[in-house]
């Protein structure tokens, strides 16, 4: 399927947020509680970009601030217009230019992970450090992750909705994302863990990967036939540097992930290295090769979808 | 690794000298394809149609020209702190239509 066509990441088109937030402000949408909201845990860190339209689609946040879906449902109908109205900017953008693989440029998702996080239960509000903090588009730096409290549960679909979505709005074949379950863990090491919830990492992985794989099944059912997989760890581990750090913490960057997925569906998986080049120079794919990168484990510290 | 995962084609971040050589492509189990990421989705410059045709040959050096596929190099939105702050939606369209642009020369 994918021979000689285009395969494309997920575009997250900034300007289109701007636009949407001014094109809000012209259809007279109140922002009132959404000021409010970022005033009240003002912090530097945020993982939220000020000003962008879909910080009205996260229905959770991080860094231990509250969940503030019952301040969002005033602007909810709001909210919905404008990505809408992003989504239909991205997708003609891309029909434009003629892609070949149309995604809604993740406006309805408040990052590649975060969305994870927004729509699962058990996440937060307690949050522990990254090993490997991740610079935002907006100047930010993500520095924590949610730490997991809770047994894992969706209050929503995860990717389902949004291609439903992205499917009344384009002809063209839609590709949807889903994060690794090894995005949870990675960047924390086992401090992401509450013992009382999850004895060890792979009763937290073996749930993860039974979500994804209801997700995936879920994908197909609403008619996806395309999905890409969006695994940065075990990219990143590949960096000798990088498997210092996980060693340090006293984790083994042995790696396995397995896909269980329905016969008609493409997936691929992005070896995503992450914007981690500064101190980081070795090059990532060579290293695959003297890297002694083996199944060892199955799923120990990586995903098993 | 390429043989482990049940996938139907790989992502890889081919943008910079830091991704290394194509070499490893040669191990690529059939029918798997690459999609290879050559137009940077961190650096603004717009990459030019023979640049990136040149590195295309490179890697078909490894593997057949039919399990290779273009696409931009990563998401446009996550930045390095030397970057700066990302795309410009103008930006970001133009680079896409580099993608399908090279693309279409190659491949048809």
């Amino acid at each position: 399927m994918l021979a000689g066509c285009y395969a494309f990441d997920p575009v997250v088109p900034i300007d289109s947020r701007w636009i949407g937030w001014i094109r809000a402000a012209q259809m007279g949408i109140d922002f009132a509680h959404q000021t409010a909201l970022e005033d009240s845990h003002g912090s530097d860190e945020t993982a939220l970009p000020r000003g962008a339209c879909w910080q009205f689609a996260a229905p959770g946040t991080l860094d231990g601030r509250p969940r503030a879906i019952h301040q969002r449902e005033n602007a909810k109908s709001g909210a919905e217009r404008i990505e809408d109205e992003c989504i239909r900017e991205a997708v003609a953008m891309q029909e434009r230019v003629e892609i070949g693989a149309i995604t809604d440029g993740e406006n309805r998702k408040r990052g590649w992970r975060e969305f994870l996080y927004d729509k699962c239960d058990g996440f937060g509000p307690e949050t522990v450090e990254r090993a490997f903090p991740i610079r935002l588009h907006d100047g930010t730096t993500a520095r924590r992750e949610p730490k997991v409290m809770g047994k894992l549960k969706l209050r929503e679909a995860l990717s389902s909705n949004d291609f439903s979505s992205l499917n009344t709005m384009t002809r063209g074949p839609i590709k949807a994302n889903l994060p690794t379950p090894s995005v949870a863990h990675f960047f924390t090491g086992d401090a992401v863990l509450d013992p009382a919830v999850y004895g060890n990492r792979e009763e937290l992985m073996d749930d993860l990967a039974r979500i994804m794989r209801e997700e995936i099944a879920d994908l197909a059912a609403h008619g996806c036939t395309y999905l890409q997989i969006d695994e940065v760890p075990l990219a990143v581990i590949c960096d000798p540097k990088n498997m210092e750090v996980v060693r340090a913490r006293g984790d083994d960057p042995d790696e396995l992930i397995d896909l269980d997925r329905p016969a008609n569906m493409t997936i691929c998986v992005h070896l995503c290295r992450g914007n981690y080049a500064q101190g980081h120079g070795r090059r990532w794919l060579r290293a695959y090769r003297g890297a002694d990168v083996r199944p060892a484990r199955r799923g120990r510290l990586f995903s098993r979808i | 690794m390429f043989d482990q995962l049940d996938v139907d084609g790989y992502f890889l971040e081919y943008d910079t000298p830091r991704a290394g050589d194509f070499s490893p492509l040669r191990h690529l189990p059939k029918p798997r394809k690459a999609v290879l990421g050559l137009v940077s989705t961190k650096v603004p410059e717009i990459e030019t149609v023979d640049g990136l045709k040149r590195r295309v040959d490179e890697a078909a050096k490894f593997i057949e020209l039919e399990r290779l596929c273009r696409s931009p190099q990563c998401g446009f939105a996550s930045v390095p702190a030397r970057a700066g702050r990302g795309f410009s939606m103008d930006l970001t369209e133009r680079k896409l239509a580099r993608v399908v642009e090279v693309a279409d020369q190659v491949w048809n």
